[in-house]
């Protein structure tokens, strides 16, 4: 009997755990985490999990099929994202960087923290002029482990010495198409 | 007393039984258009790459090009031209180091392999060791042994390893064994010296991937063809021993050169950039030179060698980048990205040269998808 009240307490305990891990609806409207905020037309899910301590994740269908990446306030010398590959390490955020060149780390930290696996092309670079200074936005592509096409956009920008960047990416078939319009309101609403 | 270590005993060995092996003549193990009972278990496994082959019609990876392709698929049909109609190729966009065959006669040549190779003969020694192993059915034997392999496994995992058995089994079968590698190089040496290629080429590539490994910082990247295939240097001293005695033809090499450059050299730009995203420098650096030395085009291998350096980012790498971007565009037909990549570079060194640049690589490309970012430091 002992041992059933100490099994079902343990059970408890769990489902109460698990309890404590999920997704946390983001309504659409005016978005501010983390001293970043943008608008957008439909309601996001955030990930109880994230990529690196300077992450926050959202998707709207399955982070298979879309996805917004928040990066918010990366200091110099450390990187946007985990390093799963210690051969290829994410790329360190590091001073004097010049606005295109940001673009690059994007590119990279994105390539990096999939180990390596992912072919991304960039498309569209631009400047972007935001309160705190100029930043950059762009398109990005790339096939997945599964062979399917993503599409998205990204916009970084640097304030007080800090790195800030959305990305936002879909599967090209349906969901891209459905969403690229918000997809551009959400980066040219970007604000730090 | 004098004594020879252990290893070049092994080496010795290993010379002394290639050259007896290689003595004799291989035949394939079954006839041209063959197609295996669908009710048995090779038509089980045929069946299964058939599947893989029709997923491929769609695969984004698949480089189509018509002229690569008829490239490709001359020199397979030359090396083996009984069995040419029933092998289809496929040139996969991946720029690691390998290329396979299936049972069924579907070939993967991956990209990597063309920017490794310094001539046809070269890829016709890989073609043709692949042929081997497709000829010989190595594929199918392979097969059957991990599937007999793993029954037993699972028999001794259930009464006594719990898992380990299977695990063993798996990891112990996860390429072809040593005899059917000996043979396939063998076969394939055979079938490219009966299409006229030089059997000197087969170490040679070897050599040069050997040179390359070195030169990799990451000892834990090793491409998937080495790890699947026996230890290098074992290979290079037999492989060599067997092409002793064939003299080899500079003037046909330096034809077979030409054409392979002139065939890729289209591709080269593209290939490149996605070798690039590897992040393996030092492997880079090892291809670029071997790239100059073949006469690829000057601009673009200094341009990547430049990109190489300001993506590698140690301490003195953006001065030289600065320097090779200047060979790229002072080359025939510099890419435009050289120009605007020489423009950034200079931006906080030397702002006026920076946008003489930019300027530049506006003037050759007014539609660049990024002419507002490069407008934007021409305006400020």
């Amino acid at each position: 009997m002992k041992t059933l009240t100490r099994y079902c307490s343990l059970s408890l305990l769990i489902l109460l755990m698990s309890g404590c891990v999920s997704y946390k609806l983001i309504n659409a409207g005016e978005v501010n985490i983390q001293g970043i905020s943008f608008s957008t037309q439909e309601a996001w899910s955030q990930s109880p999990h994230n990529i690196g301590k300077y992450t926050t994740l959202m998707t709207r269908d399955g982070m298979g099929l879309n996805q917004l990446i928040l990066v918010h306030g990366v200091p110099y010398g450390q990187a946007m994202f985990d390093s799963p590959n210690k051969d290829i390490p994410v790329p360190p955020f590091s001073q004097g960087l010049m606005p295109h060149e940001l673009e690059n780390l994007v590119k990279s930290s994105l390539i990096n923290t999939n180990g390596g696996t992912l072919k991304i092309s960039t498309d569209n670079l631009r400047p972007m002029q935001l309160d705190s200074g100029t930043g950059v936005a762009f398109d990005l592509e790339y096939f997945n482990q599964s062979g399917l096409l993503i599409k998205g956009k990204s916009i970084a920008a640097i304030k007080n010495d800090q790195l800030y960047v959305m990305i936002l990416t879909a599967a090209k078939l349906e969901y891209y198409e459905s969403y690229k319009e918000d997809f551009s309101a959400m980066v040219n609403s970007f604000r730090i | 007393m004098f004594t020879l270590p252990k290893q070049t005993i092994a080496l010795l060995l290993a010379s002394f039984a290639l050259s007896v092996e290689g003595s004799q003549e291989y035949r394939p193990t079954f006839a041209p258009g063959y197609q295996p009972d669908s009710s048995t278990d090779e038509g089980g496994l045929w069946y299964q790459f058939d599947k893989m082959e029709d997923g491929l019609s769609a695969a984004p990876d698949v480089i189509r090009d018509q002229g690569l392709n008829d490239y490709l698929s001359n020199i397979t049909c030359k090396l083996e031209p009984n069995y040419c109609p029933y092998i289809r190729l496929y040139v996969i966009d991946n720029p690691h180091f390998n290329a396979s065959m299936a049972p069924n006669g579907m070939m993967h040549i991956w990209t990597g392999l063309l920017l490794r190779v310094e001539n046809e003969d070269e890829l016709a020694s890989v073609i043709g060791h692949e042929l081997g192993h497709f000829l010989r059915t190595h594929s199918t034997q392979r097969w059957r042994k991990i599937r007999d392999g793993l029954s037993t496994a699972i028999f001794f995992d259930l009464l006594l390893t719990g898992g380990f058995a299977s695990l063993l089994t798996a990891a112990n079968f996860s390429g072809f064994n040593q005899s059917q590698e000996t043979e396939a190089d063998l076969y394939g040496i055979q079938l490219s010296s009966q299409a006229g290629y030089s059997p000197h080429a087969s170490y040679r590539l070897w050599e040069h991937l050997q040179d390359e490994e070195e030169l990799d910082t990451s000892k834990e990247k090793r491409s998937l063809f080495f790890a699947t295939h026996p230890k290098i240097e074992k290979r290079i001293t037999a492989l060599k021993q067997h092409a002793s005695n064939t003299p080899e033809d500079q003037h046909l090499l330096a034809e077979s050169k030409a054409r392979l450059v002139k065939t890729v050299s289209p591709f080269y730009f593209d290939l490149m950039s996605k070798h690039l995203l590897l992040q393996d420098f030092g492997r880079t650096e090892a291809l670029l030179e071997k790239h100059r030395r073949m006469g690829y085009p000057e601009a673009q291998v200094e341009f990547f060698y430049a990109e190489m350096l300001r993506m590698r980012n140690l301490d003195g790498d953006k001065n030289v980048a600065v320097h090779h971007y200047k060979k790229s565009i002072s080359a025939e037909n510099p890419p435009a990205q050289a120009y605007r990549e020489l423009g950034y570079i200079l931006l906080k060194t030397n702002k006026v040269e920076a946008l003489k640049m930019l300027k530049q690589y506006l003037e050759i490309s007014p539609n660049a998808s990024d002419s507002a970012m490069v407008k934007f430091y021409l305006g400020s």
